[in-house]
């Protein structure tokens, strides 16, 4: 490389370092203005401009800009996968948003990290709201938040297929149980399918009112051994529900439904109502739930309201509280016409006068029942419908067992909300400053520099003469031991530190000690033992397949040309360069228990279908499929290059003796091949330890944790239960098991 | 006689399996063309029933999602870590190849050792350090803690070590500073390596997930593999889209692989041969 070049490169760098860099994380804001961050989520598109999610929401802001000119708001563009978990990260790590949008924000409430509104609420303004609205963002006596839109869930009806059987719509959208059962069964037993379709799965509610029919609720979970007995009778005795039901995703029903159109009912949220009518595809309706006793059908409503983290400044918290019910006034809740949800203020609740289907949803949504609020209720309900995908799952499940069940789960929840209540010290970090963080780090970094500096005087009468004959040496490598240093010794041992406390951002380096509570945390949940079952299970599979996969394959090529070999070294080992990511999204097609092209070809066969990714048999095998398939192409190539070094004496000697091939690869290949074995074993376990990725995006450990794996559950715990000790603990835990399996596995390749 | 058939039997057996590892990106880019209602329908049969090939998937994922943006931002991210780590890397491989200095050995086993520690355990501190720093939501954020791989220090060590010291004591004699050394003779000699370093740096950076799915927040400082794991809607699934966007991400890496094969292929080599 000549100086020019050399000197273009860097420069390069210099210009991609510095676009790297944001502006606004180096400056402040110029005085007298104030900056409001707003986190909201792609809710609602214009119609005359459907590309862009956030205009209407740009549109609000803009008008509050001209009004309040000494304001800038800037919107923080979340999506909907994972927005939810971006809020709580920031809120912990103590870089909340000044406001943003959600139903009742309960956890931050408790914590005193949002502010208090009800002083911006006039009387004007309360008799104008619906009440149930209001007060779902009322709690301990105080309102939090301006609420916005309100939403509940339906039973969406196909009215072809009703006509096809000749089964008339329920009267009015309301119907009983019975009625209900006796036309889906009319309807199966006409059009040959199952027509009920709908699922269980985290964070969703549409069959809470089948599960709480006959009583019970989250809190109290043994009352509702009744209504998981209805949904189980659905799948396995009434038929009227697909067998695989307990694996399947909303989506999956969704595609059902709308592009298949398979399924003359099934429940989803109000948001299917505009897509529904926008496409025209399906000649549907809507009704209530069925009701078993008093004609009171309990749906799950929601709100969904703007709230204000709590601002240290008077000033700027005034401000923000004014945007946030500048948004949610009754003017701009105009805008939900394009997002399909009810305005919670009667003075905007016309917009859906000239929609028939929208004024029966609202007319049926005074049966609607507000969801439960609790702190702990993201833990409690994943564990109930894990716990419920299994009992739906189970063919031999009936009633006689489905109680007992049921009680386990109520008993389990209770622990989870006892404990979760014990444990749960994440207040936040509001009040502590950047600087002061930064400082925090400034004085670890001191203390470092000083044990350095205590070092450095053992060095010197160890070595005397050293640093000043090898100064370019240590300034070579003085960068990457710095970064070195930063980034993965400190971090190490701070993990390690961590795992041993309940630990919090509030909290300084050396807080909440809590002895081994942590481990003896991570050891007694039973979702930890299964992933780290899963994840032993996943090694021992993966590991020989890939080496005896690699092996042979790089006996086969290497037999062949030059020519040929290069090309299918490049076909083995392309999908080693492809992202994970990628692959996995391709291969959640492939699986698809639908639209998949695996089932496909089976249904050629007249074989399947298969729930590859949707029934507690297949998951974790479809997830090792997955990565055997992906290809042993780095291990195929080390044994290759290791093949082409032995000497072809070697072989040529044995074929003069009249070994056979068998012979040759058992008594001269295998064993010269071992100190690539021991490589590939070592590493690969190390790999496989740690998968992460295809569990994340194949199934996120479902259904019914039947895939759960310890670098996933490490995740969960640390981002979504942001137990950052007990997660910690976790992944101490597996480094010692995978330096262990790495230490035997050295040992026996080495002595036998 | 026997042997032709043993030929052909391992041409077959190769073949079948190379079917098996490029059937999913043939799949992908083929339903990356198709329209949205055959791909979701698809259940009837494979190849029947499909009207035609069309671009809709692509327009539609470059209009109503920022895949351009996040295209350009894995771009930076990975153009700066790749530049930052061959100088980095090299520097320190060359000090550990080829300098006799006291701690030569601690440090060099402490690279190694490092590669055996599972990354993902640094990741929680790592992540609380970078709050503090409120680097979060950055591209600092991913690029800082990528700056230096223990691989790519190791890999170039054991290339350095072939550069012969006579070159370098000569080019001493000759009056040559020492970065003068590293700069005109070491790396003008060792550009097979950096190469095969860059691009493998290059390909994990544009690969990573984990990391950046957990410091990036806001929709538009996503990189493509973080944007592309959340490119759904609400509550539904678009295949259509999502494999136009798996597309969209590959394509630079396949092409990349085409160009750069020989030297991915020596470099995914190179660690083990020493064995």
């Amino acid at each position: 490389m000549n100086k020019k070049t050399l000197y273009f490169f860097i420069i390069i760098f210099f210009i991609l370092a510095g676009a790297a860099f944001r502006p606004p994380a180096l400056f402040a804001a110029p005085g007298g203005s104030v900056k409001i961050s707003l986190w909201d989520f792609p809710r609602i598109t214009l119609p005359e401009k459907p590309n862009d999610r956030f205009l209407w929401l740009r549109r609000i802001c803009d008008e509050f800009e001209r009004q309040n000119p000494e304001v800038s708001v800037e919107i923080t563009k979340l999506t909907w996968n994972q927005g939810g978990e971006k809020i709580k990260i920031a809120v912990f790590a103590g870089v909340p948003p000044d406001i943003s949008s959600s139903d009742l924000p309960l956890k931050y409430i408790e914590s005193g990290l949002v502010e208090a509104v009800d002083d911006h609420i006039t009387a004007e303004d309360r008799a104008d709201y619906f009440t149930s609205a209001l007060d779902s963002f009322k709690t301990g006596g105080k309102t939090y938040g301006f609420a916005w839109a309100q939403k509940t869930d339906y039973i969406y009806l196909n009215k072809t297929l009703f006509r096809n059987a000749g089964v008339p719509l329920p009267e009015n959208g309301m119907w009983s149980l019975e009625e209900f059962r006796g036309a889906m069964k009319k309807i199966a037993a006409a059009l040959g399918t199952r027509p009920f379709g709908f699922s269980v799965e985290r964070e969703q509610t549409s069959e809470l009112p089948f599960l709480f029919m006959d009583g019970g609720s989250y809190l109290d979970f043994g009352g509702a051994a009744g209504g998981l007995s209805i949904l189980h009778d659905f799948i396995h005795r009434d038929l009227i529900s697909p067998a695989e039901t307990g694996g399947l995703k909303t989506r999956d029903i969704w595609i059902e439904f709308r592009e298949k159109k398979t399924l003359a009912a099934a429940p989803f949220g109000l948001w299917a109502m505009p897509a529904l009518t926008k496409e025209k595809k399906v000649d549907f309706d809507i009704a209530q739930y069925p009701y078993l006793k008093e004609k009171r059908a309990l749906s799950a409503s929601s709100v969904i309201g703007y709230f204000v983290f709590r601002q240290a400044d008077p000033v700027k918290r005034g401000y923000c509280v004014r945007l946030a019910k500048f948004i949610t006034n009754s003017e701009n809740q105009k805008v939900l016409k394009y997002y399909g949800q009810f305005p919670t203020r009667k003075s905007a609740a016309s917009i859906y006068e000239n929609d028939p289907l929208m004024k029966k949803a609202f007319s049926l949504f005074e049966y609607a029942r507000p969801a439960l609020a609790h702190t702990q209720l993201p833990k409690i309900d994943e564990h109930i419908k894990a716990a419920c995908q299994k009992i739906l799952l189970d063919k031999s499940m009936d009633e006689s067992k489905i109680r007992p069940a049921a009680e386990e789960i109520a008993r389990h929840v209770a622990s989870v909300v006892v404990s979760g209540a014990a444990r749960d010290l994440n207040k936040g970090r509001s009040e502590l400053s950047k600087i002061e963080g930064g400082f925090k780090y400034l004085i670890v970094f001191t203390l470092v520099f000083a044990a350095a500096w205590a070092a450095r005087r053992f060095y010197f009468r160890k070595h005397p003469g050293d640093l000043s004959k090898n100064r370019w040496a240590y300034f070579f490598m003085a960068p990457a031991m710095a970064v070195f240093a930063v980034f993965f010794i400190i971090p190490v041992a701070r993990g390690i530190l961590i795992s041993f406390q309940n630990y919090s951002f509030t909290g300084g380096w050396l807080d909440n000690f809590c002895g081994l509570d942590n481990y003896v945390y991570a050891l007694s949940d039973k979702v930890f033992i299964k992933s780290a079952f899963n994840t032993f299970i996943y090694t021992i599979t993966v590991v020989p397949a890939n080496i005896a996969l690699a092996l042979s394959l790089a006996v086969l090529v290497y037999r062949l040309s030059e020519r040929v070999q290069t090309w299918f070294k490049g076909a083995f080992y392309l999908p080693g360069v492809i992202s994970i990511v990628t692959l996995s999204i391709v291969w959640r097609y492939i699986f698809d228990f639908k639209a998949g092209v695996l089932n496909i070809i089976l249904g050629l066969f007249s074989l399947g279908p298969v729930g590859w990714l949707t029934s507690e048999d297949m998951s974790l095998f479809s997830i090792i499929l997955f990565t055997i398939l992906k290809g042993p192409g780095g291990a195929l190539l080390i044994y290759l290059t290791a093949l082409c070094n032995i000497p072809k004496d070697y072989f040529e000697a044995a074929a003069v003796d009249g070994a056979g091939p068998v012979k040759v690869f058992v008594s001269i290949t295998f064993p010269l091949l071992l100190p690539q074995t021991m490589f590939l074993a070592i590493s690969l376990t190390i790999d496989a330890m740690q998968v992460f990725a295809p569990v994340m995006l194949l199934t996120e450990g479902g259904p019914a944790n039947s895939s759960e794996v310890v670098m996933h559950r490490v995740y969960k715990e640390a981002f979504n239960n942001l137990n950052m000790g007990a997660a910690s603990a976790m992944s101490v835990l597996l480094f010692l098991v995978i330096l262990a399996a790495s230490v035997i596995q050295y040992r026996y390749f080495r002595y036998e | 006689m026997r042997r032709d058939k043993n030929t052909t039997m391992v041409y077959s057996i190769l073949s079948i399996w190379a079917v098996f590892t490029l059937f999913p990106i043939a799949y992908m880019l083929y339903t990356s063309l198709l329209r949205p209602e055959d791909i979701q329908i698809g259940s009837i049969s494979l190849f029947s029933n499909i009207r035609g090939l069309t671009s809709i998937n692509y327009s539609d994922l470059f209009a109503n999602s920022m895949i351009a943006r996040w295209f350009v931002n894995s771009l930076i991210i990975c153009v700066a870590v790749t530049f930052a780590q061959l100088i980095i890397n090299g520097m320190a491989g060359y000090a550990l190849a080829k300098k006799k200095f006291a701690l030569n050995d601690l440090m060099f086993w402490s690279f190694v050792a490092v590669m055996m520690v599972p990354s993902q355990i640094v990741c929680i501190p790592v992540f609380i350090m970078v709050c503090d720093m409120s680097l979060i939501d950055t591209f600092w954020a991913v690029i800082l803690p990528s700056l230096v791989s223990p691989f790519g220090v190791f890999m170039m060590r054991q290339y350095m070590q072939a550069v012969p010291d006579e070159i370098l004591d000569s080019a001493r004699i000759d009056g040559c500073s020492e970065l003068g050394t590293f700069f005109r003779i070491v790396v003008p000699m060792s550009l097979p390596a950096f190469s095969t370093l860059g691009i493998f740096v290059f390909i994990a950076n544009w690969n990573a997930f984990l990391w950046p799915l957990l410091v990036l927040f806001s929709e538009e400082n996503y990189t493509l593999a973080v944007g592309l794991a959340t490119l759904q809607g609400q509550h539904t699934i678009d295949y259509g889209l999502l494999m136009a966007g798996a597309a969209v991400s590959a394509i630079p890496i396949i092409i990349i692989f085409a160009f750069f094969s020989k030297y991915i292929i020596k470099g995914a080599t190179e660690g083990a041969v020493k064995g």
